[in-house]
């Protein structure tokens, strides 16, 4: 599905990621776990063309994006659930769902928006109130709700546990799981780094813009040394 | 009665018109505004589509009507071509750009004596502009308006304003949104100018400066810039005001200031938000619980 090949990438003359390469096969649920400014959303910008690649590939379905706009992007079938929600708060929680089918002029949305409704009782239960209002749970379901709705191949999520009570993080990762069961192909960025290969096949993790460790999930659950640096030793 | 209403209206027709062709110039702005464009190009546009105009009737006779269409073409061409660079802009730096703009227009219309007369304006321009060619444009804008908010493109539009970057995630093109309602701004700014030139008789570059652009960005502010009617109130009331003033000239500059800042500062949705307020502890009075009304944030 993707293919990230030696990348760079930053802001101005400063490259934030010094070459990082990395793979999420179709299907699958890949993480990526790092400290603060490791070079975690930076990445997922890129690969969204939110920051410019100064160099290296991007590869969505074998076709290059990384000099693409970001709603060409979106089109081909990338969605991202960006850090800290970013829900648009002076909208309804329906009219957020109904942004987020920006793309889509088909007419199965009304379909979709039942379906995210399934999913996230709470939302349908809210859908006239404004997204602002809400708690930070129910604005970070309604966050990925939205970005279900351009019905991405590859979904993109940044942090979702940020900021968030312990239960309604539990909540959001048995839906990422129920998500990348359904067959839509799942790129992870978290901090929490436990839970987070909970729910992947694979991780990355990323270190001040280098990938130092790659791995499957148990391998990197068992390392010793991820266990010290993010997970907290002997814990 | 209706004679009443008739020498009502006759008495005041002037600043009726001019309470209109204000209204037409604030849906520009709201529009500009709808995608955080705080435009100071206002005057720059005005001014092509008054002196274009102007050229079209008193030159070569053509009809009011094609020269209207042209003014506002005129308008809407000049923003199609500085917009492609201006945009870039943010903030700041696109409000000084626009007022740029604005200043260039007018310091070709201060030296190009040929066509515009130069310091000394053009004079005995016929008055074409009817009330009712003001209140059938501005009914159409308020309609278009209307619809576009209801509509898809006003969702995307309504996204760009809280945050353009989760727009643009959600596939919306960004740049084309906003050149475009800049695009629809120059028009209706240049359509505005080509009725305003028609009205009054003379025009002059002063006309179409700074103050004139800043006084476009006032009404929209000041009457709210999220509600429909907002661009109406807002200019109605800022071209009401300085006449109910009248007695005090210094004064009634300092009021319209001292209007905008409170206005900025305790009602920040506009003047028109005060409707809601009153709803809401009408709401808590009697005993419901009142729906908070959203805060910008997160």
């Amino acid at each position: 599905m993707l293919e990230v090949r030696n990348l760079k990438a930053g802001y101005g003359a400063v490259d934030v990621l010094e070459g990082i390469s990395l793979s999420v096969p179709t299907g699958a649920c890949v993480c990526l776990i790092g400290a603060n400014g490791a070079g975690k959303t930076t990445t997922l910008s890129a690969i969204c063309g939110l920051v410019p690649a100064s160099s290296g590939e991007i590869v969505l379905e074998d076709k290059e994006i990384s000099r693409l706009a970001v709603d060409t992007i979106v089109r081909r079938g990338v969605s991202l659930v960006p850090e800290g929600r970013r829900v648009v708060a002076n909208m309804s929680v329906e009219d957020n769902l109904l942004v987020g089918a920006y793309t889509r002029r088909d007419d199965q949305v009304g379909a979709d928006i039942e379906a995210v409704y399934q999913r996230f009782g709470r939302l349908r239960e809210r859908r006239k109130q404004y997204a602002g209002s809400m708690s930070g749970g129910e604005q970070q379901m309604l966050a990925i709700g939205r970005a279900l709705m351009a019905r991405p191949k590859l979904l993109l999520l940044d942090e979702p546990s940020m900021g968030l009570a312990p239960q309604i993080v539990n909540d959001i990762f048995r839906t990422i799981r129920e998500i990348n069961e359904t067959g839509t192909t799942v790129l992870l960025v978290e901090q929490n780094a436990k839970k987070a290969l909970s729910v992947a096949t694979y991780g990355y993790v990323l270190e001040t813009g280098r990938i130092s460790f790659e791995g499957s999930a148990s391998d990197l659950l068992k390392s010793a040394q991820i266990a010290e640096a993010y997970l907290g030793a002997l814990s | 009665m209706n004679a009443a209403v008739a020498q009502f209206i006759a008495s005041y027709s002037n600043i009726i018109d001019l309470c209109l062709l204000n209204s037409l110039i604030a849906y520009g702005l709201f529009l500009a505004l709808s995608a955080n464009m705080f435009s100071l190009a206002t005057g720059g546009f005005m001014a092509l589509g008054a002196y274009s105009s102007v050229y079209l009737t008193m030159e070569l006779g053509l009809p009011f009507a094609p020269a209207v269409l042209a003014g506002a073409i005129c308008g809407a061409a000049a923003a199609a071509l500085i917009g492609a660079p201006v945009l870039r802009l943010r903030g700041d730096y696109f409000m000084l750009a626009t007022f740029g703009f604005t200043e260039v227009v007018r310091v070709i219309a201060l030296n190009w004596d040929s066509f515009t007369g130069g310091a000394l304006g053009i004079v005995s321009i016929p008055r074409y502009t009817q009330t009712w060619h003001l209140v059938l444009a501005l009914i159409v804008m308020v309609y278009v308006v209307h619809t576009l908010r209801g509509s898809y493109f006003g969702r995307a539009i309504a996204a760009i304003k809280q945050d353009d970057v989760v727009a643009q995630t959600m596939g919306v093109n960004v740049f084309a949104y906003r050149l475009s309602l800049f695009v629809a701004s120059g028009f209706i700014c240049g359509m505005a100018g080509a009725f305003a030139a028609h009205l009054n008789y003379f025009i002059g570059p002063g006309d179409f400066g700074l103050v004139r652009s800043v006084d476009a960005l006032t009404y929209p502010i000041l009457g709210g810039v999220n509600a429909l009617a907002g661009p109406v109130v807002g200019a109605v009331f800022t071209t009401i005001l300085p006449e109910a003033l009248r007695f005090s000239n210094q004064l009634r500059e300092i009021l319209m200031g001292a209007l905008v800042v409170a206005v900025v500062l305790y009602l920040p949705d506009g003047a028109l938000s005060v409707l809601k307020l009153r709803r809401r502890s009408g709401k808590s009075g009697s005993g419901k619980v009142a729906t908070a009304t959203p805060r910008t944030k997160q």
